[in-house]
């Protein structure tokens, strides 16, 4: 049998074996394998780094702050004796309180058994010493010993009396000290047989100075002659004319950390300290709560996925992620604060997001078809024939468009705030609801063929939702002071939306989520 | 490999998939890029023709068969070069030759590689529309759209590499027409 087409038959088929320096020359053009992961991780680990970085800086800045080095029988507090009166004459018979306190900065000792208690002390004598403080026990007469002579806290011996106590405490800085104001504390429990007095005195250091030693006399019970005396050179005569409350006052401000019993003084200076808006407690008159506002914008990335429920869109999957690329994402937003008390907050507010892809298309088949006119004259220019042909044009259609999706959602955010110095660290967490989804662009439709996915446009695909539902939203980030109104923010955050922004007859399932950073400002009403 | 996860991963910038399907189809490629270009290009071409086939993979719908689509990438891509290098004059000039048919047991007796010689003769004109009518098998119609003249245009270039391939024939093979 004769074959009809034997170029055919024999070249259809024909194979020509290939050098392999072509496939290295293949290779070298082939891009490279694109391994792009998603930054969530990146994102982490920066919001760790963030987060644990403020931390260590809070912490750094607590450990260095001064510190008073206490003895392990100087953390009590002090009772405090009434009716003790300079003008009489007896003897103070004291035992230190057993109760404590972190603030307490002095004690007396017992000195019951009249046991030496510090160096050059003939007889029970201790001296505790801190930063600006220093503690002296006496009995009878003996100079008490201080290794620290900013603060004597002076108390006297027990002299048998059961169940009697007795501190005296003396704080003075050296501020106080070069302006004559010593403010002294001292409270004294003395009893006989059971019976417990306490008192508290203020005096000043050049008042009542009698050179080295003052006599607290308790006329109730006078049992025996007890003189307390402090190591400092201006002793004083402790007249407890009434009951003073002692307060620890800790301000943010160095030198000023003392113990204050006249409030009315203690208001007038901290009403001079301006208020630090970062702090939220004195943001508000009634401490209770106050609001801010954040206005912010930043960059960030929009993450999305492709899925395939049925499971027969693979390929369609494929392609759309072969010719879309992520280009930009950014965000900008606004918020309503309102502040508790205890470093909780409440956020509402609006979130405006746009994220930027490219669609690349290029089909290397496609064809265009072209109506050409040919017209023929003769020699003389009189018109012979037209001819109208149909010219069918191959060739390659590139496109390139750049799509666009939009979003507007409206977050209300739970957020908890925690100040580290003048730095606060916060956290914001809450459901996000979608106003509207906008889209404009082209994409590939389940037929590979380029569609606008914009309604209104000509023949649009119609893929994608007007309404997304809700969103989860994550973010943490700090808040540094600026102005008394005014505070930055820094915030990496992620939003993940937990539908997918297609529709449900769209044959793939896409997830758009967002992770960005806000970086703006914070506005403080006062 | 199923051919379609061999698509799929050559998608996927597998390399190893990529060089799988290159392995399979580049013997093929090269012949016919060997017919339509000469044997100085044809490597070249065939480069070409691969990284348009990567390049374009995804664009593949699995609507007839795979060899199909990557020879008319192939074919395409020849044909390219062609026009680039204004290799596809049409020959307008009439030839009163009379077409006389050759003996079809002289051509059932070359080998593919003779008869691959005796395409190499034919100038670039003639070849692209012998290769595409006579060996891939498009219509006028189609040859017409693919090198951008007119359908007559194609059947007469056909009718003339029909004619010189004779007389190469004759010359060559002293074969009485």
């Amino acid at each position: 049998m004769k074959n009809e087409n034997p170029f055919k038959d024999k070249l259809f088929q024909h194979t020509i074996p290939v050098r392999e320096e072509v496939w290295q020359a293949i290779e070298q053009k082939l891009p490279e394998k694109e391994d792009r992961k998603l930054p969530v991780f990146w994102f982490v680990l920066f919001a760790s780094a963030l987060i644990g970085g403020s931390l260590m800086l809070g912490y750094v800045k607590r450990d260095s702050a001064p510190q008073q080095p206490l003895p392990q029988d100087s953390a009590r507090t002090h009772t405090a004796q009434p009716d003790l009166s300079a003008a009489d004459a007896s003897t103070l018979t004291v035992q230190p309180t057993a109760s404590s306190s972190d603030d307490a900065i002095a004690s007396a000792l017992p000195v019951a058994d009249d046991h030496t208690s510090g160096a050059g002390n003939t007889k029970s004598a201790s001296a505790l010493s801190a930063d600006e403080n220093a503690i002296a026990t006496t009995s009878k007469n003996v100079k008490a010993n201080s290794n620290n002579a900013n603060t004597s806290i002076a108390s006297t011996k027990n002299t048998g009396i059961s169940n009697s106590t007795a501190t005296l405490v003396s704080n003075t800085t050296p501020a106080n000290r070069a302006t004559n104001k010593t403010t002294s504390s001292g409270k004294t429990t003395t009893s006989t047989k059971n019976t417990t007095a306490s008192s508290s005195a203020l005096s000043s250091a050049n008042a009542n100075s009698t050179g080295g030693s003052s006599t607290v006399s308790n006329p109730a019970s006078a049992v025996s002659n007890t003189t307390v005396s402090a190591s400092t050179s201006y002793a004083e005569n402790y007249v407890t004319p009434a009951i003073k409350r002692t307060t620890r006052i800790t301000t943010l401000l160095p030198g000023l950390n003392a113990e204050v019993e006249n409030m009315d003084v203690l208001l007038a200076e901290l009403s001079a300290i301006r208020p630090d808006p970062s702090c939220y407690k004195f943001s508000s008159k009634g401490g209770q709560y106050f609001f801010s506002a954040d206005f912010f914008s930043g960059p960030g990335w929009s993450p999305r996925t492709f899925s395939d429920p049925d499971g027969n869109a693979s390929v369609y999957s494929i392609a759309r992620k072969t010719t879309e690329s992520s280009l930009y994402a950014w965000s900008a937003g606004a918020r309503f604060n309102m502040h508790l008390h205890n470093g909780f907050a409440i956020r509402l507010g609006i979130l405006y997001d746009q994220a930027g892809d490219i669609f690349d298309y290029t089909d290397t088949l496609a064809t265009r078809s072209i109506t050409r006119i040919d017209s023929f004259f003769n020699a003389d220019g009189t018109f012979l024939r037209a001819e109208t042909i149909r010219v069918l044009e191959f060739g390659t259609l590139i496109k390139r468009i750049n799509n666009t999706y939009r979003h507007l959602d409206v977050p209300i955010l739970l957020s908890y705030e925690r100040p580290i110095g003048r730095t606060s660290l916060m956290i914001n967490a809450g459901p996000v609801f979608n106003l509207t989804a906008s889209h404009k662009g082209q994409i590939l439709d389940p037929m590979l063929i380029p569609r606008h996915i914009a309604p209104g446009q000509t023949n649009p695909l119609s893929a994608y939702k007007t309404s997304l539902g809700l969103s989860f939203y994550l973010g943490a980030g700090i808040v540094f002071p600026l102005t008394d109104h005014f505070a930055g923010i820094v915030e990496p955050r992620y939003l993940y939306r937990i539908k997918p922004v297609t529709i449900k007859s769209y044959p793939l399932e896409e997830r758009r989520h967002y992770a960005g950073m806000n970086i703006g400002l914070r506005y403080f009403f006062k | 490999l199923q051919e379609k996860e061999l698509i799929q991963r050559c998608n996927a910038n597998d390399r190893v998939a990529q060089r799988l399907l290159y392995e399979r189809f580049a013997p093929l490629l090269m012949a016919i890029c060997r017919r339509y270009v000469g044997q100085q290009q044809a490597e070249d071409v065939v480069q070409d023709s691969f990284i348009r086939i990567f390049q374009y993979l995804v664009q593949y719908r699995q609507e007839g068969s795979f060899e199909g689509w990557i020879r008319r990438v192939c074919v395409n891509t020849c044909i390219r070069h062609l026009e680039k290098a204004k290799r596809l004059q049409v020959d307008y000039q009439s030839d009163d030759m009379p077409e006389s048919a050759v003996a079809p047991t002289v051509v059932d007796q070359m080998s593919a590689n003779e008869l691959m010689t005796l395409i190499d003769q034919l100038p670039d004109g003639y070849r692209a529309v012998f290769n595409l009518s006579v060996i891939e098998g498009y219509p006028h119609k189609d040859i017409a759209s693919m090198l951008g003249i007119e359908e007559s245009s194609s059947r007469s270039q056909l009718t003339k590499a029909r004619k010189f391939i004779q007389r190469s024939m004759n010359a060559n093979f002293k074969v009485v027409l």
